[in-house]
């Protein structure tokens, strides 16, 4: 009988599989105090208060990954609500594949997240006159649009906005057989990081565009 | 056999010319009395040019008389005076060009000898002058014949001054008595010109317009803002006459001087051939382009002066309407005027001067080189006039609109906090909903113990408003009218208000119907990273929340945002951050409606495109004082509600935040609110196209 090799998951990565678990698939708003408790009973070693066993800690315990999630793209968070992204959902999708004990290979397909970034990035006005060589025409708006942000997102999201753009464009970049859409996709993505670098480093001063 | 022809030699005999040369001569000087007048006046200054008197020491008068049957009657009076000899040989002279200058080496207004004389034949049934000098009196004149002499018993009279004043009229008139007394002590003489029955008015002198017409006339104009002249009217007084002044248009004030090029091009037979426009002997000319505030356009009451004169070595030697210069290019043409100084036109080897002294030789090409050489400049000139006004139309189109829009402003600052707490405060902890036995965020439930604040814990924004909710189990635990107090452990997380009282109005009633206060009240993060406790007690109640501050987008650089935010117009409005190139935001039809940069945002700044397609073509069309613009602002204002509504709605409750509760809250409740006040507030803004926000009411709403 085959053995499953033991897997050491950090405590980060079973918090993100209660997200996980607790939106049965679809994008739902969470309560930080739901994910809290919902933690503590599924992983009651991992999130008990320290020196009580048997009470849940909704500290920083919890409270420092889901933001660090937010950040990397994974999570949405207002006041203390948290839902999945589309990147969330791919990136628990994959760790639960993993723990299921399959190897978790490159695909030739892009991720479900990425595929749906691409896709928006394709359908968006500012692209269309990137590949007409109108550039002058792409303003701000265009930088807001392709990132799927506004001036007003807050800093955390659009840092989260851009993991998850910057990380659909490298899976674009990692893919063969690109397209000669997916090719000018890529030129654009460097072309208008490029010029509204100075909005990037607003929001995310300590991250080169 | 000698060759005969080299052998002729002609023997020289004066001229016989018959009068009709004269007639046809006169002819072409085509006299209006204004040119006519300022040939009799340049000669009395020559007159005195010639004495060696300074321009303070040059006195003319002019006298019109009318009121008699045919008779009115032209005077032109000086206090030099003429000898017979002068008369022999230089006034009956016709067509000599040194005339003028009776043989001295001096510059005289005259040209020719002929404009005055002509004047006298062409223009009046009979002509004459009185002239006194030394103690000598001489009439000469034209008779009905148009033919020229000394009258019967008067030339070469020895008279005294006061007789020979009588004999010439003008011992009644009130002259300054320095100037009599010079006459009548012999140290002055006279000359009077008299035209009788001047045409085209024997009986009435339209005088108004015949002084003003000679006042601006080129040949009067500059010599009457050097020496004194005077006219008088029948018997009245000497009024002094002063050519009229011009202020100049506003921001052109300064003249324009242009040298002109030493050589310019001309058009000859399909070839562009250069004509030189200085040498040796002549130096380069200018041209000075002066503006009027008051159109000089045809019509008006200095259409005479919107030309160029050109200024000869002394005296203008010809002048141009900027119409007869083909300056039709720009309507702002009429506001300009000017002279040209080009010695050159005066080099005997090519004279461009005419007779008249009205206009050049069309045929000389130095004259048609310069003219056109002009016309280009004034054109020049007049285009930079019609920017500039083109700029302050563009500024005051854009006065209008910015009125509308700060008008605007002042009424959402009124009243757009208050709308938008009443949509939450009614929307947040509504009724709620259930979804298969979910329970929705927005559901109101019993508040734990029966007083409680909605949230455990909560992130402030640094330097806003913001609202925390409270439940009370009204009237059970705690009764209406209950004070509620309020206090924060950390004074950096202030409270707006440290008392509340439960009303009737607060109430609303949870799914298992129990009773339930929900009260509203404002905190302000003052630093981030604070946190602070907030504890409202009633009675023995008592319940607490965790606070911190938090900066939002923008971290250290972020500034405090005003409550309600300011709207500004795209490209019309400054940049009050001083970021836009060029001091205003700039933007495209491509660029959203209402557009904000992120810098806008943390300092509460919406802009309203006014570059957008539909905004272009409102003000195309209708232009900014139009009611279609103003409806155009008003609905971005809507946009602006409904963009802080939403973002408001998700901030405070991001669960609950679904499509349903957009329609019916925001597009549906606050728009609807909007619009009511908008009815109750902005009658005449949407319905009167003459209003235009009143400045009084601007400083009083301030």
């Amino acid at each position: 009988m085959k053995q499953k090799s033991a897997i050491n998951l950090s405590k980060a990565h079973k918090l993100l599989l209660v997200i996980y678990e607790m939106s049965r698939k679809e994008k739902r708003s969470l309560r930080y105090e739901d994910i809290v408790v919902a933690a503590f009973k599924k992983n009651p070693e991992d999130f008990h208060l320290r020196g009580y066993d048997e009470y849940p800690d909704s500290g920083d315990l919890v409270h420092k990954p889901l933001y660090d999630f937010r950040k990397k793209g994974l999570l949405e968070a207002n006041n203390k609500v948290f839902s999945l992204t589309d990147m969330g959902f791919s990136f628990a999708e994959r760790l639960v594949e993993a723990l299921k004990g399959k190897e978790v290979v490159p695909s030739d397909r892009l991720s479900r997240f990425a595929e749906k970034e691409i896709s928006r990035i394709e359908s968006t006005e500012g692209f269309k006159f990137f590949l007409e060589e109108d550039f002058p025409k792409l303003t701000d708006t265009d930088f807001y649009m392709y990132m799927g942000t506004t001036p007003r997102t807050p800093r955390n999201d659009f840092i989260g906005r851009m993991e998850s753009v910057n990380n659909a464009v490298k899976e674009l970049e990692n893919k063969e057989n690109l397209t000669p859409v997916w090719k000018k996709v890529l030129e654009y993505h460097g072309f208008i990081t490029n010029k509204f670098k100075d909005i990037i480093k607003h929001f995310n001063p300590n991250k080169n565009a | 056999m000698p060759n005969q022809t080299t052998n002729i030699s002609i023997i020289e005999e004066p001229n016989v010319i018959d009068d009709y040369l004269l007639d046809i001569i006169g002819n072409e000087f085509k006299f209006d009395h204004e040119k006519g007048l300022s040939e009799w006046f340049k000669n009395s200054v020559d007159a005195y040019i010639r004495l060696g008197n300074p321009d303070s020491k040059q006195n003319v008068i002019l006298r019109f008389t009318d009121g008699i049957r045919n008779g009115a009657r032209f005077e032109c009076i000086d206090f030099a005076g003429m000898s017979e000899l002068d008369i022999q040989k230089a006034f009956k002279r016709w067509g000599d060009p040194e005339a003028a200058k009776r043989g001295l080496n001096k510059r005289v207004y005259g040209g020719h000898g002929n404009g005055g004389k002509f004047y006298m034949r062409q223009m009046f049934d009979s002509s004459y002058f009185v002239t006194y000098k030394n103690g000598y009196l001489n009439i000469f004149g034209f008779n009905k014949n148009k033919r020229y002499g000394f009258a019967e018993g008067f030339q070469n009279l020895k008279k005294g001054p006061g007789e020979a004043l009588k004999i010439a009229e003008i011992n009644k008139i009130s002259f300054p008595d320095d100037l009599k007394e010079a006459v009548l002590s012999g140290k002055k003489g006279f000359t009077v010109v008299k035209g009788i029955g001047p045409a085209n008015m024997k009986n009435v002198i339209r005088l108004d317009r015949l002084l003003r017409k000679f006042k601006n006339h080129p040949q009067a104009r500059r010599i009457l803002g050097r020496i004194k002249v005077w006219y008088v009217y029948n018997n009245s007084e000497l009024s002094l006459m002063k050519p009229e002044e011009l202020n100049a248009l506003p921001e052109f004030e300064k003249p324009v001087y242009i040298e002109i090029p030493g050589t310019l091009p001309i058009e000859e037979e399909n070839k562009t051939i250069s004509v030189d426009m200085a040498n040796n002997k002549y130096e380069a000319g200018r041209l000075i382009l002066r503006t009027s505030e008051e159109a000089l356009g045809r019509g008006t009451r200095f259409a005479d002066l919107n030309r160029i004169d050109i200024v000869g070595e002394i005296g203008v030697i010809a002048s141009y309407q900027l119409s007869e210069l083909g300056v039709t290019t720009f309507p702002q043409a009429s506001f300009v005027y000017g002279e040209c100084e080009c010695p050159i036109l005066e080099d005997p080897d090519l004279d461009a001067v005419k007779n008249d002294r009205s206009k050049l030789v069309e045929a000389n090409p130095r004259a048609k080189a310069l003219l056109d050489w002009i016309r280009e400049r004034v054109e020049e000139l007049s285009y930079k006039i019609a920017e500039f006004e083109n700029a302050a139309q563009e500024t005051e189109r854009k006065r209008i609109s910015l009125a509308f829009n700060e008008y605007l402003n002042r009424w959402k600052d009124k009243f757009m906090k208050k709308v938008l707490a009443e949509i939450f405060r009614s929307g947040n902890e509504g009724a709620g909903s259930s979804d298969n036995g979910k329970i929705h965020r927005g559901e109101l439930m019993f508040p734990e113990n029966g007083f409680s604040f909605s949230y455990p814990a909560a992130e402030i924004l640094l330097n806003e408003s913001e609202i925390i909710t409270l439940k009370a189990g009204s009237p059970e635990p705690i009764p209406i009218g209950t004070v509620i107090s309020l206090k924060s452990s950390n004074p950096l997380v202030e409270i707006e208000e440290a008392k509340l009282v439960i009303k009737s109005d607060n109430l609303k009633i949870d799914k298992e119907g129990k009773s339930i206060a929900v009260l509203n009240f404002y905190v302000i993060g003052k630093k981030a990273g604070e946190e602070g406790k907030l504890t409202a007690q009633a009675g023995n109640l008592l319940t607490e929340m965790d606070l911190r501050v938090i900066e939002g987008a923008g971290g250290k650089e972020r500034t405090k945002k005003p409550k309600s935010p300011t709207v500004l117009l795209s490209g019309f409005d400054s940049d009050p951050l001083g970021l836009a190139p060029g001091g205003t935001v700039v933007l495209t039809e491509r660029d959203h409606l209402v557009y904000q940069r992120y810098q806008d945002v943390q300092n509460g700044i919406y802009w309203i495109n006014t570059a957008s397609s539909i905004a272009k073509s409102l003000l195309d069309k209708y232009g900014d004082n139009s009611v279609r613009w103003r409806d155009y602002l008003f609905q971005r204002y809507v946009d602006i509600f409904v963009k802080e509504a939403i973002y408001e709605l998700y901030k405070r409750d991001p669960e609950g935040f679904r499509p349903e509760l957009i329609d019916a809250e925001i597009l549906g409740m606050l728009v609807s609110k909007i619009h009511s006040r908008a009815v109750e507030d902005l009658d005449k803004f949407f319905f009167d196209d003459e209003f235009e926000p009143a400045s009084e009411e601007r400083n009083k709403s301030n």
